[in-house]
């Protein structure tokens, strides 16, 4: 199928070229490792610094979110595909001002061993290093194994709220113990309408059937726990949001911070046809928004067609800091 | 492979697993499309290309240096989880090898290994279909005295027979019923690994 690449395998070292030459005041190549992507401005001493590695292919996420208030370095990997150790170390030495870095760890079975092990190799070079495992898919696993469950979009309420902190100049473990608050305290669900095409071999990743919405599939196609009939928007959106609210539980007076995320191809007019039913079903709930949502592509496969559904609930400190300022280039609040 | 791997040989090895694995790309690809993202063959055969160019960049002394310089480069380039698993296979018998010829409990040591290594990283044991369940057999065989031959033949079946386990580590544990039905790429791949290792 059609894109627009030149070689494949260049594809993310041109992405990097394309987004340092974008926004040259904000970003820039860290100079030991052209995968490492740092802020232009990089912070001085007592800084925590805020780390991710990630395969490539979910654009925005990760390495648009590096900026102020936001990541200080991205290990950019190659095409869906973990980074490997010696480069996330990379990252972490270049995040590293002497008060520590936080890697954060999207929970997948790549991200996790690579990670880990690039986190012990910054160690053994002295560097204070913490490691959060992040989660939030609750179709991935029931509550009661939460570890278990994957990385989603809902993840993002970490990056805003743990960045913000880390800013302020708040110490490792306190940013480490915000970030498990934060992780705990998030629900995610998405559906899938169509694939996305792998960059790697041109082929759909996975199939659906044409009438069909798999609620509950993850960002590389891991199938669904259930299958709906494609047609009305707020059957399924309301389904959704009645497996999120009731998975932590969400109640009567909470405050909550809301996401809906578009995976690639689906358009922003879905996002605010699904919104708009889903928070009439958080207005059911009597569960009340702690800031405007967030609504728009900011983890995605490709183009594939799907959305997530994301609920954080806050504590007034937390929404605080997701109203701090941030400079990230493709992250839009 | 009988007696004992010395560079040439092993140089020799990473040649032919280049090809091999250039060859086999698109059927574990198909594999993989099953069971995980549909990117597994890339994903080795990048590793394998790095892991010969590494090899043919360094002027290696001995056999088990090979061995080692393969598997940095192989786990350099490949990434996600296949990356640094399949990596542990070669380190594990460049680090039993150490700076001389690879000799046959060299080899024994080395899968041993890298089966205790894949255990720990992937968090899997036999029967979760993965490549534990190639790996495991093969590096048995040779533990109990078997050749490259047996080993391989173990690998193969062990591959065969993920075709009936349920997956329950990594993205396959997502898929209906766990992907049963369908061969873990993975664990085909260590079966070509060893086939090739058994003919060089």
């Amino acid at each position: 199928m059609k894109k627009m690449l030149n070689k494949v395998e260049e594809a993310v070292d041109e992405m990097i070229d394309g987004f340092v030459k974008a926004r040259p005041d904000h970003v820039k190549r860290w100079a030991g490792n052209p995968r490492v992507v740092v802020r232009a401005n990089q912070k001085g001493p007592g800084k925590v610094g805020l780390v991710i590695g990630n395969g490539s292919g979910h654009e925005p996420i990760a390495v648009g979110w590096v900026g102020d208030g936001m990541l200080d370095a991205n290990a950019v990997g190659d095409i869906f595909a973990a980074p490997p150790p010696e480069l996330i170390c990379d990252a972490i030495r270049a995040a590293d001002t002497g008060a520590g870095v936080l890697l954060l760890i999207s929970n997948h079975a790549g991200d996790v061993m690579n990670g880990e092990a690039g986190a012990d190799l910054a160690r053994e070079a002295g560097i204070e290093v913490e490691t959060l495992w992040m989660y939030d898919d609750i179709s991935s696993a029931p509550r009661d194994q939460l570890d278990r469950r994957r990385g989603g979009p809902g993840t993002t309420f970490i990056y805003k709220i743990v960045g913000a902190r880390a800013e302020q100049g708040a110490g490792l473990q306190e940013l480490k113990t915000l970030g498990e608050s934060v992780r705990d305290a998030t629900c995610t669900l998405a559906a899938s309408l169509t694939p996305g095409v792998s960059p790697l071999t041109r082929l759909p990743m996975f199939t659906l059937p044409e009438n069909e919405v798999f609620v509950g599939m993850g960002v590389h196609g891991e199938p669904g726990v259930a299958s709906m009939p494609a047609g009305v928007a707020d059957d399924i959106v309301a389904f959704m949001a009645g497996k999120i609210l009731d998975d932590l539980p969400f109640r009567q007076g909470d405050a909550v911070l809301a996401m809906v995320n578009g995976m690639g191809g689906t358009t922003l007019m879905e996002l605010l046809v699904i919104y708009r039913k889903f928070a009439e079903c958080l207005g059911e709930r009597g569960v009340e928004l702690a800031a405007d949502p967030l609504i728009g592509t900011y983890v995605t496969t490709q183009e594939m067609g799907g959305f997530s559904l994301s609920l954080c609930r806050v504590e007034p400190s937390m929404i605080a800091l997701w109203n701090e300022p941030q400079g990230a280039p493709f992250f839009a609040m | 492979m009988t007696g004992t791997m010395d560079r040439d040989r092993a140089v020799d090895l990473m040649v032919r697993l280049d090809r091999r694995f250039a060859e086999a790309k698109d059927d574990l690809n198909a594999l993989d499309a099953a069971v995980g993202d549909g990117d597994h063959g890339t994903t080795i055969q990048r590793g394998m290309a790095a892991a010969l160019h590494a090899v043919q960049a360094a002027d290696c002394a001995s056999a088990g240096a090979v061995f080692k310089v393969a598997g940095d480069g192989f786990q350099r380039a490949s990434g996600g989880a296949g990356g640094l698993l399949f990596a542990q296979i070669f380190k594990s018998i460049g680090q039993a090898a150490g700076d001389g010829d690879v000799a046959p409990g060299d080899l024994a040591k080395g899968l041993a290994g890298a089966k205790a290594m894949v255990a720990r990283f992937g968090r899997a044991q036999r029967g979760d279909k993965t490549m534990l369940d190639a790996l495991g057999p093969a590096a048995d065989t040779l533990a109990n005295g078997g050749d490259l031959a047996k080993a391989a033949a173990s690998a193969a079946n062990g591959a065969a027979a993920t075709r009936d386990m349920a997956a329950t580590q990594g993205r396959a544990r997502f898929v209906a019923d766990g992907g049963r039905g369908h061969i873990d790429p993975g664990a085909q791949s260590v079966a070509l690994i060893v086939e090739t290792l058994a003919a060089v």
